[in-house]
């Protein structure tokens, strides 16, 4: 004789897969992945109740299973930022001074980079100044970004 | 027994939930920064991440202010985009029982298919980042 399906596990299932595509979501969000590690672990651990509910009262069990996957993922993908910030913490004073010196190297490379035009339009315009006697504040009108500067001739 | 509609459920809460970002969204000037949930990885790490000023470009987004928005966070408009089609789209499964050209079980495999798909597009960069990351730590 067929055992009677029931709901058993079913809730908690559904309960497990919301919590779990939430913290998927959020463990690919770099700025909060490592909050998603809290809906995670609820997540896994409803789902296991409602599995082993849904085994014994024979409820659904592909529901459970889902939130399991899902929510496992979601965890351990949010807990690579853990490591990261756990890398980050675990560093001594001089590798975190290299490496801070790395970072600002990077920046000052990127900002050349970036301002050679805005540099060499500066750089006529000293020569320019150079030529002349000014004493007051100059605006400078780009298409993007609007620069202001004081110079004062000695 | 009493029948539960998973399905409704799931649609409900999330429809629930991205309305709380949009309204989070409405709540905070882009330009004031002071939106509470701060970017734990800059905070910590000191680098920027890609998604770093999403909630600022999301404030802007609300207000219709695009070039603002993508200045915060050039993957905002995307990220943005994706929340507004999920939104409609669980506003509409909620009907699904009495669509007549379609039905229950197709819907449910159109919507998965549909939003792993737009989610991957979406979160690309986001995604990248973070298996780049898993790479290093590999790597470490």
């Amino acid at each position: 004789m067929e055992k009677i399906k029931t709901n058993a596990g079913h809730g908690l299932g559904v309960a497990g897969l919301i919590l779990g595509i939430l913290s998927l979501f959020m463990a690919f969000i770099p700025c909060v992945g490592i909050i998603a590690i809290g809906p995670g672990l609820i997540a896994i651990v409803l789902s296991i109740v409602g599995l082993v509910q849904a085994n014994k009262y024979n409820g659904a069990k592909g529901i459970n299973i889902a939130a399991i996957i899902i929510s496992a993922l979601g965890t351990l993908i949010a807990c690579v930022w853990v490591f990261v910030f756990v890398g980050i913490a675990s560093l001594d004073e001089d590798q975190l001074e290299g490496m801070v010196e790395d970072v600002i190297e990077e920046v000052v490379r990127g900002t050349n980079s970036c301002n050679t035009e805005l540099q060499d339009e500066l750089d006529e315009l000293e020569m320019q100044l150079d030529s002349m006697k000014i004493d007051e504040t100059i605006i400078i009108k780009t298409d993007s970004t609007k620069i202001k500067i004081h110079i004062e001739k000695e | 027994m009493k029948h539960i509609d998973s399905y409704r459920i799931i649609n409900i809460i999330f429809a629930g939930v991205i309305g709380l970002v949009f309204i989070y969204s409405c709540l905070f000037l882009p330009e004031n920064g002071s939106h509470i949930i701060p970017s734990f990885y800059t905070d910590i790490t000191g680098n920027a991440s890609p998604s770093l000023g999403l909630s600022r470009a999301f404030s802007a987004l609300v207000r219709g202010n695009l070039d603002l928005a993508n200045q915060f966070n050039p993957y905002a408009i995307n990220i943005f985009a994706f929340f507004c089609f999920q939104f409609i789209f669980r506003l509409i499964s909620l009907k699904v029982n009495s669509m007549s050209f379609v039905n229950r079980k197709t819907w449910i495999r159109i919507d998965i298919v549909l939003t792993i798909s737009l989610f991957l597009i979406a979160f690309y960069p986001l995604i990248r980042f973070t298996i780049e990351t898993i790479g290093d730590i590999m790597e470490h």
